[in-house]
C-alpha cells in the first residue's frame, strides 16, 4: 500500500504535465463516452491520442455522478483517477510512471521488474488422472491432468524394436555427459515417433474475456501447445524407458521395468528374450481456469507438479489373452520418473510511452496488463547444472546477446525456487 | 549455397524464393490490401502469416512458426504507416530436410525450428520485392552445436540428427538480435560462440567487446548473408532498369 | 485428426485394463452411507477469475473408498468451475433485442471421467447447456440490459460416473441405463452458475439452486428415495429428477426427469413413489444445498465491501 501512495504523486505529476500543454479542442461530450467504452471492454486497448484523455482529466462529467459527496472537492481542486482508470484509459503512461518512480522502479502490481510471482500447487486431486495438479500463479490458474492410456505396436505403422542398439547401450559402460545426451536424444526421438507424449492446452474456458469457447483454439492455445510439445522432447524430462511395456516369457519371474538401470545389467539375458508390446502413451490436459498473463511458465508448472505426482499402474503383457493388463493395486503402481526440471522464464520488454523514447525495462513474469504491453518476447527455460533447454525470442531487438546471460541467471534462480517446491512440497 | 530469385510470382504484389542449406521457400506478400473488421487495428497494419508445409496441410507446428515470423515482422514492417489495412504473406515450403531426417511421416512433435531462417528470409525478401515499407531488414542463420562443442553453420541432416542443441538465430540490419530460437541442452558460454559466429555470417561483423579469437581466422571465406541479399536486391533491380541505360535494348 | 491440437499416435490408444476386472475378482462396490435424505457436503467458492465479470467453483466431498487399496474402486467427485461474461454489448450486427441475451456452455475437461473426454463438444454437452439456460432464463432481470448478452460457461473438471470398473470393462451393462451422473452435473452447474452470477452482480429475482433426488433400489429391498444420488453407489437408479428451484418464490424453473417412476410405485412401501413425490425431494435437496450458496455468497460479498473500503482512500486521491 505504502508504494501506492507514492506513486499517486507520480500520476498528478504526470497528469499536470500533460494539461498544460494542451489544446483544447474536443466536443465535452466525447471524452466521457469514450471512458464509458473503456470501462466496458476488457480488452479496450491503448487510447491514441495523449490530447484526447487529458481533456477528460480536466473535466470528468462521470466521477460527479459517481461521488456526490465529493463533488464540491472535485470542482476545487481537479480531481485525479483511480488508478484502475489510469491504467485503461493511457496503459504506457500507466506502467511508465510506475517504473519511473522515485528511481526504484515498480511494477503495478508491486513487484519489482526482476521478481517473478511464486505459484501454489495443490497436486493429486483429480480421480479419473494418473497424474494431476491445480496451480496458482498470481491470477493465473490451471489444471493439468495427465493419463496413460496403451498404444499397442501392432497399432505402430512400421514398427521397428530397438533391441539391438539397447544391449550395446548398456554394454559400453560409458557414463560420459555426451553419451548420456546421446541416449537421451535416441530416446527423445523414439519419443517423438511414436508420439507418446500428448499435451494440449485449452483457454478456451473463459478464462479470461478474450477466451471464450466455441469455435477452434486459439493461434496463442496452439501455439502454447506446440511450445510444451517441443519442450517436453527436447528436455530430457521423461525417457521412453519408463513408458515401455513388456512381454517377458513365463520363465522370467516379472520384475518391475523402469529406471533402475542396476536391475537392467544384472537381468541383461532376460532383456534379450523379452520384448516390447505396447507403451504408455501420456496424455496431457492442461485447462486454463483464469489467465492472467504469461500462460506458459503457467503451464509448464501445472505440467511439472502433475507429471510429479504420475503413477503409471504396474502393466505387463498377457500372452494367453493377447492383452495388456494392469493391477490395481496403487502399492504397484509406479512413480514417473523425471530426468530433469526444465523451470520456464518469460521475459517481456517494454519500451515506455512516447515521452520515455530510447528506454526499456525488461520484466519477468508479466501479468495480463504488462503482456499487452510488451512485444517484445523473451523465455528461457534451464534444466539441470545450469544448462539451457531452451532460448526463444521475438518481436523486437532490444534484448541483445549481452543481456542473455543475465536472464538466464535470473531463470537459474526461479529453478532452484521451484524445484524445491516441487521436490519438497506437499505431496 | 544460399540460392534467392525475387518477383518469381506474377500475381501476387511481391514475392521471393530462397533456397539454403536444403531448405526452400517460396513466398507471396500482397497488401497493403483491406482487412475483415474483426482483424482490423486501428493504428497499424494487421499481418497476416499463413505457412503451408512441402507436404500435407498445417497444423500446430506451422502456427508457432506462423506467430514468431508474425511477431518479428509486425517489429521490421513499419505497419504504422499503414493503419487498418492487411498485409498478407503466405510461405510455402518447397523442400526440406524433415525427409531425411524422419523417414516416412514427419511425427507431430518433430522439431520446427530448422526452417525458421529460410522462412523469415522469404518473407524478408518477398516484402522487399512488394516494396512494403519497413524500418530495417533481417538475415537469419541457422547453427548446430556438435557433440564435442564444435559450433556447425548451415548443417546437414546428419549434423542436425547428431547436434546437441541447435540453434537459429536473427539480427536486424542494425545488427541488434531479432529472434532466438535455441533448442537442445548447453551452456551459456557456448550459447555465446554460436551467437558470435551468428553474428558474424549474418551482418558480418563482431560486437566491439566480444573476444573471440577462434573464430577470427574465418572470417575471410565467410561471405556474410547480409552482402549475399543485397546483392541479389541490385541484381534484380539493374536488370529491371536496364532498359534505361542501354538505348539499344529499349528500342527493339 | 484434428490439425489445431497435438493428437496421439495416429493407431489409437486404449485406456488401462485392468485385470483384477477380468478375473471377475471385484471389490465391494461403495455404498451410500449417508442418510436418505442427506446430501453430500458442497464448497463453493466465488471469484476465481478475476479477469471475468462473476466466477464460482464447486466441489462435492470426496468419498471416502478413495483412500482403498484399488486402483478400480476410486469415486470420482463432482468439481466445475464456472465463469460469466458479460452483460456486454451484443456486436452491432446482431438483431435488437429487448432482453439481456443469455448464453450458455458446459466443457467437459479431458479428464473428466474414466473415458478420456475429447475436446469436440459432444450432445451430451450440449444437452446440459440447454437446461442450464432454461434453469437460469427466468432468475435473470433480463429487461435491465437490453441489446445486451452474457456468456456463462461451465467447464466439468471432474465429473460423475454411474458404473465401476468392472461392469465397464466386461461391457456388462447389467440393465443399468447410464447418465446417471449428468442429472448430478446438471444440478451442480445450475447452483455453480448461480453463484458465479451473483458474483458478477447481475440482478435476479433469487438464487436460483439445482437439487436431484432419485429413486433407487438394491437387490432383494424395495425402492426407496434418496436425496443427492451418487449413481456408483447403487445398484440400480430406478428414476431420477433435477430440479431448479427458487426457494423465495416456491418456483421451480427447471425439471429434468429420468427413468421409469410409474414402475417405482409398487404401492407397497409407505412412502408414495410417485412422480410428484421425486420432484418434492429433488426440492428438498435444493433447499438444503441453498444454505451452502447463500453463505458462500455472504462471504464474498463481505470480502468485497472490506477491500473497497480498504481501497478507498487510495481510490479518491487529489492533487
Amino acid at each position: 500500500m505504502s508504494d501506492r501512495k507514492g506513486l499517486q504523486m507520480e500520476f498528478s505529476y504526470v497528469r499536470c504535465r500533460v494539461a498544460e500543454t494542451l489544446p483544447l479542442e474536443l466536443a465535452p461530450g466525447s471524452p466521457a463516452k469514450r471512458l464509458r467504452a473503456a470501462g466496458n471492454s476488457q480488452s479496450f486497448g491503448p487510447i491514441p491520442g495523449r490530447t484526447k484523455f487529458a481533456l477528460q482529466i480536466q473535466h470528468p462529467p462521470f466521477l460527479h455522478n459517481g461521488n456526490q459527496n465529493n463533488s464540491i472537492h472535485h470542482r476545487t481542486t481537479p480531481p485525479t483517477f483511480p488508478a484502475h482508470t489510469f491504467a485503461k484509459l493511457a496503459p504506457p503512461t500507466y506502467l511508465t510512471a510506475h517504473l519511473t518512480s522515485k528511481g526504484v522502479p515498480i511494477r503495478p502490481s508491486g513487484r519489482s521488474p526482476t521478481q517473478f510471482r511464486t505459484p501454489t500447487c495443490h497436486a493429486g486431486s483429480l480421480t479419473h488422472a494418473h497424474g494431476s495438479a491445480v496451480v496458482r500463479c498470481g491470477d493465473t490458474a490451471g489444471v493439468c491432468g495427465v493419463r496413460g492410456e496403451i498404444l499397442r505396436v501392432e497399432d505402430v505403422a512400421d514398427y521397428r524394436p530397438k533391441m539391438a542398439e539397447e544391449e550395446e547401450r548398456v554394454d559400453t559402460e560409458m557414463h560420459s555427459f555426451q553419451n548420456v545426451r546421446r541416449e537421451k536424444r535416441e530416446d527423445s526421438e523414439e519419443m517423438a515417433r511414436l508420439g507418446l507424449l500428448v499435451p494440449n492446452l485449452e483457454l478456451a474456458t473463459g478464462c479470461s474475456p478474450t477466451h471464450l469457447p466455441g469455435g477452434p483454439p486459439s493461434t496463442l492455445a496452439q501455439t502454447l501447445s506446440q511450445r510444451i510439445l517441443t519442450l517436453l522432447h527436447t528436455s530430457n524430462l521423461l525417457s521412453v524407458h519408463d513408458l515401455r511395456i513388456w512381454f517377458r516369457p513365463p520363465a522370467s519371474a516379472p520384475i518391475c521395468r523402469g529406471q533402475e538401470h542396476e536391475v537392467m545389467r544384472e537381468e541383461e539375458e532376460e532383456i534379450v528374450k523379452a520384448e516390447v508390446k505396447a507403451f504408455w502413451v501420456l496424455y496431457i490436459d492442461i485447462l486454463f481456469i483464469s489467465l492472467d498473463g504469461n500462460p506458459f511458465d503457467a503451464a509448464c508448472f501445472a505440467l511439472l507438479a502433475a507429471l510429479c505426482n504420475t503413477r503409471l499402474p504396474h502393466a505387463w503383457y498377457d500372452a494367453d489373452r493377447e492383452l495388456v493388463l494392469c493391477s490395481d493395486d496403487p502399492a504397484e503402481s509406479k512413480q514417473l520418473h523425471l530426468y530433469d526440471m526444465p523451470v520456464p522464464l518469460s521475459f517481456g520488454v517494454f519500451e515506455g510511452d512516447e515521452e520515455a523514447k530510447g528506454k526499456k525495462w525488461i520484466l519477468a513474469d508479466m501479468d495480463g496488463f504488462e503482456e499487452g504491453l510488451c512485444r517484445e518476447n523473451v523465455t528461457i527455460v534451464v534444466g539441470e547444472e545450469k544448462r539451457v533447454v531452451r532460448i526463444e525470442k521475438d518481436g523486437g531487438g532490444n534484448v541483445g546477446g549481452r543481456d542473455m546471460r543475465r536472464l538466464v541467471e535470473l531463470a537459474v534462480q526461479r529453478r532452484r525456487e521451484w524445484v524445491l517446491m516441487l521436490r519438497d512440497g506437499p505431496p | 549455397m544460399v540460392n534467392v530469385t525475387l518477383s518469381p510470382l506474377y500475381r501476387a504484389d511481391g514475392s521471393a524464393t530462397f533456397t539454403s542449406n536444403g531448405y526452400s521457400v517460396i513466398a507471396a506478400v500482397n497488401g497493403p490490401i483491406e482487412v475483415q473488421r474483426r482483424d482490423e487495428l486501428p493504428e497499424e497494419a494487421a499481418i497476416d502469416v499463413a505457412i503451408r508445409p512441402a507436404a500435407g496441410v498445417g497444423g500446430v507446428r506451422e502456427r508457432h512458426l506462423e506467430s514468431i515470423i508474425q511477431n518479428t515482422l509486425r517489429h521490421v514492417i513499419l505497419v504504422s504507416a499503414h493503419p487498418r489495412t492487411l498485409i498478407q504473406i503466405t510461405l510455402q515450403i518447397v523442400a526440406s530436410q524433415d525427409d531425411s531426417l524422419y523417414p516416412g511421416n514427419l511425427p507431430q512433435a518433430a522439431s520446427n525450428v530448422p526452417v525458421l531462417p529460410a522462412l523469415l528470409q522469404a518473407s524478408i525478401l518477398a516484402l522487399l520485392s512488394a516494396s512494403i515499407p519497413l524500418s530495417m531488414t533481417l538475415t537469419a542463420t541457422l547453427i548446430s552445436v556438435k557433440e564435442n562443442g564444435g559450433v556447425a553453420p548451415s548443417p546437414s541432416a546428419q549434423d542436425l540428427e547428431a547436434a546437441t542443441s541447435i540453434h537459429v538465430l536473427a539480427f536486424s540490419s542494425h545488427g541488434d538480435l531479432l529472434v532466438v530460437e535455441s533448442e537442445g541442452y548447453f551452456t551459456m558460454d557456448t550459447w555465446e560462440k554460436v551467437y558470435a559466429k551468428a553474428r558474424l555470417i549474418c551482418h558480418g561483423e563482431k560486437e566491439e567487446d566480444s573476444e573471440s579469437e577462434d573464430l577470427s581466422m574465418d572470417t575471410e571465406e565467410v561471405t556474410k548473408l547480409e552482402d549475399i541479399l543485397k546483392d541479389a536486391v541490385r541484381q534484380k533491380v539493374a536488370a529491371e532498369y536496364r532498359w534505361k541505360q542501354s538505348p539499344d535494348s529499349a528500342a527493339t | 485428426m484434428d490439425r489445431r491440437r497435438v493428437n496421439g499416435p495416429p493407431g489409437g490408444t486404449a485406456p488401462p485394463c485392468y485385470a483384477s476386472t477380468l478375473s471377475g475378482k471385484t471389490h465391494p462396490s461403495p455404498k451410500r452411507t449417508r442418510g436418505a435424505n442427506e446430501i453430500r457436503k458442497i464448497f463453493l467458492k466465488t471469484g476465481l477469475t478475476p479477469s471475468a465479470s462473476g466466477s464460482a467453483y464447486f466441489e462435492l466431498e470426496t468419498p471416502p473408498t478413495n483412500y482403498s487399496n484399488s486402483l478400480t474402486n476410486r469415486t470420482s467427485a463432482l468439481k466445475l468451475t464456472c465463469t460469466v461474461h458479460g452483460p456486454r454489448p451484443l456486436p452491432r450486427s446482431a438483431p435488437f433485442s429487448p432482453q439481456l441475451l443469455l448464453s450458455t456452455r458446459v466443457k467437459f475437461a479431458p479428464f473428466a471421467a474414466r473415458q478420456r473426454r475429447s475436446y469436440i463438444p459432444d450432445s451430451g454437452e450440449r444437452d446440459l447447456a440447454a437446461h442450464l439456460e432454461t434453469a437460469l432464463r427466468g432468475v435473470l432481470i433480463g429487461e435491465r440490459w437490453p441489446k445486451s448478452g452474457v456468456d456463462i460457461i461451465v467447464t466439468v473438471l471432474e465429473g460423475e460416473e454411474d458404473r465401476p470398473w468392472d461392469a465397464l470393462a466386461a461391457g456388462n451393462q447389467n440393465g443399468r441405463t447410464g447418465g446417471w451422473g449428468m442429472m448430478s452435473i446438471l444440478s451442480g452447474c445450475i447452483t455453480v452458475a448461480s453463484a458465479a452470477i451473483t458474483d458478477a452482480g447481475i440482478d435476479c429475482v433469487d438464487v436460483v439452486i439445482g437439487g436431484v433426488a432419485a429413486i433407487v433400489r438394491q437387490p432383494a429391498a424395495p425402492p426407496q428415495l434418496v436425496l443427492d444420488p451418487c449413481p456408483s453407489d447403487h445398484e440400480e437408479v430406478i428414476a431420477a429428477c433435477v430440479v431448479g428451484y427458487l426457494q423465495s418464490r416456491d418456483e421451480v424453473t427447471e425439471t429434468w426427469a429420468k427413468g421409469n417412476v410409474t414402475a417405482s410405485s409398487d404401492g407397497k412401501g409407505t412412502t408414495p413413489m410417485g412422480f410428484n413425490a421425486l420432484v418434492d425431494q429433488a426440492v428438498e435437496a435444493a433447499v438444503a444445498a441453498r444454505r451452502v450458496l447463500v453463505e458462500a455468497i455472504r462471504e464474498s460479498t463481505e470480502a468485497k465491501i472490506q477491500s473497497s473500503q480498504a481501497k478507498l482512500p487510495d481510490k479518491l486521491t487529489s492533487v
